[in-house]
């Protein structure tokens, strides 16, 4: 007399006896479309790229002094003076009172959307931010004023015409993947 | 007693209680000027210090800025607006760098060399190829020190400093070739040359350049190696070493080759 087999082993079990059960079979089939899922194939729910697009209207608003926050991701730094300045990729410069290296003073973050480098002359502090080069007069560290707002001296990382967006609008600054 | 034997941190905590002791030296002007690309003042105005790895740098009434792989010439002499003045491609650039009056553009098939006598119209005087890989250039008492090293996104399979004499930007002449594990940004230190390089630590090496019957001769060993620092880049200011690293922006004080902890500022959650 054959033992019952006690390891049921999914799909495996059911290619060994294909027509044992009709139960078994829907089983498997219903088994195999929901975990294709899991390894990324799923064939009913097709994914489209969406793009983000940071508009113009939010973007090109003066840039000021917030708070100092925590550095979550340092990018390239520069010495102006006795100011440290420290990129985070794409989001902004902190910026640090280092006159005294042993004990860096952050003084503030300037928020300046797809920032990666900055160059300083005469207290100018010239940034890019997106595809605009911003001038910042930071004589007064307190009291930083959005100067110069040089329009596209940068090309945009994506090119809006290629998906769909209005060039007027905005930046895609990034793709929402969704269903 | 060998620094590279020692661990690290160990000497961090010897130097820490040393500088807190105040034995440490007071902070000086090193006046080097043309450490990373530019810094200091130029003509009355005061500029800013960027690394190696700088992709727009200022220089007179000139930005200097490479969009993607585009050259980028900007007029900054009117306070009211910046103007481009001219832009040109130029494959796989990648890097910055101001030494003397010329303009050096590290990229991933060499050197891009361009005399700036006339700021806003830069003028092309020799590109020093090399092995394809990404790299930072640095000049240096007319001698220019080039990392390559192999990542993804660059061709090749070498890591390595490369040293070139730049005494005449129009003929270059490679002097040495020093293998590395995976070097990035670079400064000059006072007699010295920090390298970043990445997880495998900061090193310092001692570069020893004599010249006889106009043969320059090279000699490069590597004094010290930090490598817990993982760094990409290094800016070299008044006696200060500041590092970009994984975990934050070190401040280290120089003295020769010994490195000292002064700060750290930390990065990431």
């Amino acid at each position: 007399m054959k033992k019952k087999n006690n390891n049921f082993q999914g799909r495996v079990y059911c290619l060994k006896r294909p027509l044992k059960s009709v139960r078994y079979a829907l089983a498997c089939f219903m088994a195999v479309i929901g975990l294709s899922g899991c390894f990324g194939y799923d064939t009913y729910h097709p994914q489209i790229q969406v793009p983000k697009v940071l508009p113009f209207t939010e973007m090109r608003q003066p840039i000021s002094m917030e708070l100092a926050k925590p550095i979550l991701n340092n990018g390239k730094i520069v010495i102006y003076e006795s100011y440290l300045l420290v990129n985070e990729p794409g989001k902004g410069i902190h910026v640090f009172d280092n006159a005294a290296p042993e004990n860096p003073l952050a003084l503030g973050f300037l928020a300046i959307a797809g920032n990666t480098d900055i160059v300083v002359k005469n207290n100018f502090l010239y940034a890019n931010n997106y595809v605009d080069l911003v001038a910042l007069d930071i004589s007064d560290m307190s009291d930083v004023k959005t100067v110069q707002r040089n329009k596209d001296m940068f090309l945009p990382r994506y090119d809006p015409a290629t998906y769909g967006v209005d060039p007027g609008d905005g930046v895609i600054i990034a793709f929402e993947y969704v269903r | 007693m060998r620094i590279d034997i020692i661990k690290p941190s160990v000497i961090f905590a010897i130097c820490l209680l040393g500088s807190l002791s105040g034995c440490g030296a007071p902070a000086s002007n090193s006046g080097s000027g043309s450490g990373g690309g530019g810094g200091g003042t130029s003509g009355g105005a005061t500029v800013s210090q960027s690394g190696s790895t700088a992709a727009m740098l200022v220089y007179e009434n000139a930005i200097y800025a490479l969009d993607g792989d585009v050259f980028k010439v900007l007029d900054i002499a009117s306070e009211a607006e910046t103007k481009l003045v001219s832009k040109q491609r130029i494959e796989g650039a990648e890097t910055l760098f101001i030494y003397g009056s010329h303009l050096y553009i590290g990229g991933q098939f060499g050197v891009d060399i361009w005399n700036i006598d006339n700021a806003l119209e830069p003028v092309q005087v020799n590109f020093y190829s090399h092995a394809r890989a990404c790299d930072p250039i640095i000049v240096d008492n007319d001698i220019g020190y080039i990392t390559l090293r192999n990542r993804w996104g660059c061709d090749g399979d070498i890591n390595r400093l490369e040293i070139v004499d730049f005494t005449s930007p129009t003929e270059p002449k490679e002097l040495f070739r020093y293998p590395m594990k995976s070097p990035v940004g670079l400064a000059k230190m006072g007699s010295y040359l920090a390298v970043c390089q990445e997880r495998y630590g900061l090193s310092v090496l001692d570069v020893n350049i004599t010249e006889s019957e106009q043969v320059k001769n090279v000699a490069v060993e590597e004094v010290a190696n930090f490598n817990e620092i993982h760094c990409f880049d290094v800016i070299y200011n008044k006696d200060v070493l500041l590092v970009t690293a994984e975990d934050g922006i070190y401040q280290l004080a120089v003295d020769g080759y010994w490195l000292s902890l002064l700060s750290r500022i930390p990065v990431g959650s």
